[in-house]
């Protein structure tokens, strides 16, 4: 029945997207005008609404025949940044290139992302047993995963008047809501009828992708866990010696970063955020663990990667390393520091990492246990405080590596010295409430 | 989507209230609806709130739409209740148009969102007030106020709606043009419509010759020289049910008629006259002093005007019918004035083979059509009539029909040009029952013998369901009545096969025709038991389904009281603060016509490069003004962000018309 529910949805999605695009809101509600004329006018004795029906007929017809073909020859380039990061809004341009001699007003841009339609495996997911069977129940659910892979409006974008052999320019800005790679398929050239009822519609494929970082929440000044300690590798890893707070430069404004870090006078003047940047000479490693061990990348799971991710910007890799470690269908562990990955590069990786959910908690501990030895700090993002979670942070802190665990959870959790309940959804609000202590800066 | 222009939507209330006899609340309405645009003051109203408005709404829509067609006709309670409609939706629409923000999220009126789910990524927001139009429109249709004012208003209301969707790059006498051609189309399809129904209506009652048989009992259009196959209709007209251990009279009488002209038959100088005896204790006398001891029930369904009866032959009175009057003619034919539409049931005393005496034997029930005449003498002569006595004529008739002739619902064009009857006589040989007993009568006429011309139905079909016999419009027929040996006899000389042939033309869908019929005969009659009882129980089944409805929508906001849009208007808030400033609008406009914003411009630079470029300085001036308003809305978190909101959108509003007017920018 899944399968057939999906079927049908998939036909109904596809042809509702197209109809919104070749159709101006002022059409659908021309549409509606007509569903509603046509149901209220079946007997013609009983009421006028079938002159309505005519009236709306008569209009969606020449509208309809108006917006037949777009003249013209052009060409499309998007510029798109490299990175983008979840819930922050994204904008860049969209040039288009008129290759005729003839002057062209009125036109729009609409974007089309590549297929944003989910898997049956992930309608499936949110849905239980008996839910399959309803179509309502598997229509939402559909509705809601494809519109988050959706976050670029299909709203046209209105461009300025093309002169002939000319160009113009419009700004597309949206909000991505999941990281990962978002990949763009095609740009339409779209222009409405006289009417404004329909639109007449060029395609022009346009491949292109964009990499979406998780989202960042701003972390507090917390103590890492851990201590100085000599790391093998020697000056490879180290550069510099001794206990200053030394102004090492300027550098653009990263989420998470602390506020009195701004440098005023910089974002006056370029009229975009700038902030100082410190050198402290201490050297740690830290452990970054990401809890995988879960079936579905539901919220939970994302905003274990969000918290994760944030961790990552907030700690200082220019004074240690940091080892990102998370189990997949291998155990992964990539280091940030000194000649190793940026924390951009962390950032790339924690926005491809999924769900494992065929290795669970001991796996992780296994993978810690490996790298234990030259850890001197361990953060922990955990799914949960159940039983095998408990016990991995206990044994961890009984080989004497000191750790927080940050669980996200919605349950109440027993007050427990470094352990700290994130809930779904209000992230943001629980991490500033962390207080500070432990470890040393 | 751009808001509604105007005065639009007071315009389309009015009309409402005027077409539908509501201005008293049309107007109130209108003004109210309109007052947002001078009047600065908003209400803090959440999506939350808006959208249980929106609930009790559609319940109080549903309930009303229910009650209407539940106590009256169903037609007219549908008519009513969407003339009403615009009212019932009317504190929807105030709603959102007193509220601080534009457009509501239309999954917040549907929410089911999973509870650990994070917010869709953007809401689908509809401005619910442009769809308020055609409501307005459909229920001022359901006035039915004939005349050319409707369509007139129709076209010039579209045409102010759509003046504000056009295509500006366009030239405004092209969307002229083409807004004429669209309406001309639009008249002469409303036309077409109206036409086709028309059309529609006859082929479906094309030919149905029971349907011609109804309620005249003056005369009786045959389907004599129809071409082609006849088709009958599977409604159920009446149930039958015999009184307990009796048979069930094969044949009910409805009307009789004596006098035959070209495929007509005429009931001549028969009126109806008032019964002698009114009802007395429930009960119409046909024949007072007559004892009887057949019974059988009918129910069948009255539809207000007068309406011949079918009831058995012999009928002497009737149990339990509530009408206004009953008449009778001399062939026994009744006529009943019922009291209001409805399901009626009676009980029929009859006495077999019994007519009354006002229905002896006139010379017209000797009267063959002169044309006829020689055909008929041939046949008189062939079957050797002349010689034979009145009971004897009958059986030989009835012997001869009955092998020489077939039953058949399809007769071809007579390439020689004959007479129906001669054709089916002479060639044919087959045909249904109006040429078997319209032939049968005019023979016997021919060997001397009265006789006339009989329809009404016969009772064949039982229901083991519904433990009735099941009298459908295809078991309309006709017979013969001949008067032998002083006193009337049925013949009835139509193959007995035809009731299986008719059967086998039955529908597909007769089944699930059946059923619906089933179920709409149990409501009515459940409805007329519990008519008088205002709360009876169609109440319930009135108030159920939206109350059932309602309870499950506020169960589900109770339960997760966390999840309303309010709450995730406050998450997006905290992520993306000011993201809906009105700027963004002017940015927009701006950058489709001057210069768009640069990736990484901040605001406050691209005004002072687009100042440059601005014809008018006091422009100039106000866009820098407009700029420092959208930073306090977008970055000063003691701000007060409702009213920064209203004052920024009225000042991005008043300079968006400031720039249309003075012209665009400096050369």
């Amino acid at each position: 029945m899944l399968r057939f529910h999906y079927s049908l949805l998939d036909k109904a999605w596809r042809f509702g997207q197209a109809l919104l695009r070749r159709v101006t809101p002022a059409g659908l509600l021309a549409l509606a005008a007509l569903v509603l004329a046509g149901a209220a006018g079946i007997d013609t004795e009983l009421t006028l609404a079938y002159q309505l029906f005519g009236y709306a007929s008569g209009l969606l017809l020449v509208g309809f025949l108006a917006s037949w073909r777009l003249a013209g020859r052009y060409e499309v380039e998007r510029r798109l940044p490299a990175l983008a990061t979840v819930g922050e809004p994204l904008q860049y341009r969209i040039t288009v290139r008129n290759r005729d001699d003839r002057p062209r007003a009125g036109l729009a841009v609409i974007e089309q992302l590549a297929d944003t339609r989910p898997t049956r495996d992930e309608v499936a997911t949110g849905l239980g047993g008996l839910a399959r069977l309803s179509l309502l129940l598997v229509a939402r659910r559909w509705q809601y995963l494809a519109r988050q892979r959706t976050p670029v409006p299909a709203d046209p974008h209105p461009l300025p008047d093309l002169p002939a052999s000319g160009e113009a320019s419009t700004q597309v800005g949206f909000v991505p809501t999941r990281r990962g790679s978002l990949a763009f398929r095609r740009s339409w050239l779209a222009r409405r009828d006289p009417l404004g009822l329909f639109r007449a519609l060029r395609p022009l494929d346009t491949p292109q992708s964009l990499l979406v970082l998780p989202r960042r929440y701003p972390v507090p000044e917390i103590a890492t866990p851990g201590h100085r300690a000599f790391q093998p590798g020697g000056v490879t890893f180290a550069s510099s010696v001794g206990d200053s707070e030394e102004f090492l430069g300027l550098r653009d404004y990263r989420p998470g970063d602390p506020l009195q870090h701004i440098h005023w006078k910089s974002f006056a003047r370029v009229g975009r955020p700038i902030v100082k940047e410190f050198q402290s000479e201490f050297f740690e490693r830290h452990a970054l663990v990401l809890d995988t061990a879960t079936a579905h990348a539901d919220a939970a799971f994302e905003e274990a990667v969000s918290v994760a991710a944030s961790f990552a910007c907030r700690l200082d890799t220019q004074e240690c390393l940091l080892d990102l470690l998370f189990v997949g269908d291998r155990d992964h562990c990539y280091t940030a520091g000194r000649g190793q990955l940026d924390v951009e590069g962390l950032l790339e990786v924690l926005a491809h990492v999924q769900p494992c959910p065929a290795r669970d908690v001991d796996a992780l501990e296994a993978t810690l246990a490996a790298h234990r030895e030259r850890l001197t700090g361990c953060l922990l993002v955990l799914l949960g405080w159940d039983a095998p979670r408990r016990r991995l942070v206990e044994r961890l802190r009984a080989t004497g590596l000191e750790t927080l665990a940050f669980v996200i959870t919605d349950a109440a959790l027993d007050a427990e010295p470094g352990v700290w309940p994130l809930r779904v959804g209000h992230v943001a609000a629980d991490l500033a409430g962390v207080a500070t202590g432990g470890g040393s800066a | 989507m751009k808001p509604v222009p105007p005065l639009l939507t007071a315009a389309c209330v009015l009309f409402w209230g005027l077409q539908a006899d509501l201005l008293l609340f049309a107007v109130p309405l209108a003004v109210a609806l309109e007052a947002p645009r001078w009047i600065q003051a908003r209400f803090a109203l959440r999506t939350a709130p808006l959208a249980r408005t929106f609930d009790f709404c559609l319940l109080g829509s549903m309930v009303l739409a229910g009650y209407l067609i539940t106590t009256g006709s169903p037609t007219q309670g549908i008519a009513l209740a969407l003339q009403w409609l615009p009212m019932m939706l009317a504190p929807f629409v105030l709603g959102q148009g007193w509220r601080e923000t534009d457009g509501i999220d239309l999954k917040a009126l549907w929410s089911v969102r999973q509870r650990r789910e994070p917010p869709p990524a953007r809401p689908y927001t509809i401005d619910f007030r442009w769809l308020y139009l055609p409501i307005c429109l459909v229920a001022a249709s359901a006035a039915n106020q004939r005349g050319m004012l409707f369509f007139a208003t129709l076209t010039l209301l579209g045409a102010w709606a759509l003046l504000a969707a056009r295509d500006r790059s366009r030239p405004l006498l092209l969307w002229a043009v083409l807004v004429a051609v669209a309406t001309g189309l639009g008249y002469a399809g409303q036309l077409g419509l109206h036409r086709l129904q028309g059309v529609l209506f006859e082929l479906a009652f094309s030919f149905d010759p029971s349907d011609t048989w109804s309620t005249d009992p003056y005369r009786s259009h045959t389907a004599l020289g129809h071409i082609g196959t006849l088709k009958f209709s599977d409604a159920i007209e009446l149930r039958v049910r015999p009184a307990p251990g009796q048979d069930v009279p094969g044949l009910l009488h409805r009307a009789t008629y004596d006098r035959f002209g070209v495929a007509t038959w005429f009931a001549k100088e028969a009126p109806l006259e008032p019964l002698a005896t009114p009802r007395e204790n429930g009960r119409w006398r046909l024949e007072p002093d007559l004892p009887t001891d057949q019974r059988v029930t009918i129910e069948t369904r009255l539809e207000g005007q007068r309406t011949v009866l079918a009831v058995p032959g012999g009928t002497t009175s009737l149990d339990g019918l509530n009408a206004k009057g009953m008449s009778r003619n001399r062939f026994g034919v009744l006529e009943v004035a019922p009291g209001e539409a409805g399901l009626v049931d009676f009980t029929a005393s009859y006495r077999p083979g019994f007519a009354p005496p006002s229905a002896a034997p006139t010379p017209a029930d000797l009267e063959v059509p002169d044309r006829l005449r020689p055909l008929l003498d041939r046949y008189r002569t062939t079957l050797g009539l002349g010689e034979l006595s009145p009971a004897e004529v009958a059986r030989r008739v009835e012997r001869w029909f009955g092998t020489e002739f077939g039953y058949s619902l399809y007769q071809e064009g007579d390439p020689m040009g004959r007479d129906a009857l001669e054709a089916f006589l002479d060639t044919t040989r087959a045909g249904h029952c109006e040429y078997f007993a319209t032939a049968t009568v005019l023979l016997l006429r021919a060997a001397g013998i009265p006789a006339r011309y009989v329809t009404g139905y016969a009772v064949t079909e039982w229901s083991g369901f519904e433990q009735a016999y099941l009298v459908r419009r295809r078991h309309a027929h006709a017979w013969t009545t001949a008067f032998v040996d002083g006193r009337w006899i049925t013949l009835d000389t139509t193959p007995s096969t035809w009731a299986v042939t008719e059967q086998a033309e039955a529908s597909a869908w007769q089944p699930f025709a059946d059923a619906w019929n089933w179920l709409s005969y149990r409501y009515q009659r459940w409805r007329q038991q519990s008519a008088d009882d205002a709360l009876s129980p169609a109440w319930l089944l009135v108030l159920l389904p939206p109350l059932v409805l309602l309870g499950w929508r506020l169960r589900r906001a109770l339960r997760r009281p966390g999840d309303t849009a309010a709450a995730d208007e406050g998450d997006l808030a905290a992520t993306t603060a000011g993201a809906d400033s009105p700027f963004y609008r002017l940015e927009q406009a701006l950058g489709q016509r001057v210069a768009s914003r640069e990736i990484g411009e901040s605001p406050e630079r691209w005004a002072t490069r687009l100042g440059e470029r601005l014809a008018d300085a006091e422009l100039d001036r106000r866009l820098a003004g407009i700029v420092r308003l959208h930073y306090g809305y977008r970055f000063d978190p003691a701000g007060e962000s409702a009213a920064l909101r209203r004052e920024l959108e009225a000042e991005v509003n008043a300079w968006l018309v400031s720039f249309d007017r003075t012209g665009r920018t400096a050369s």
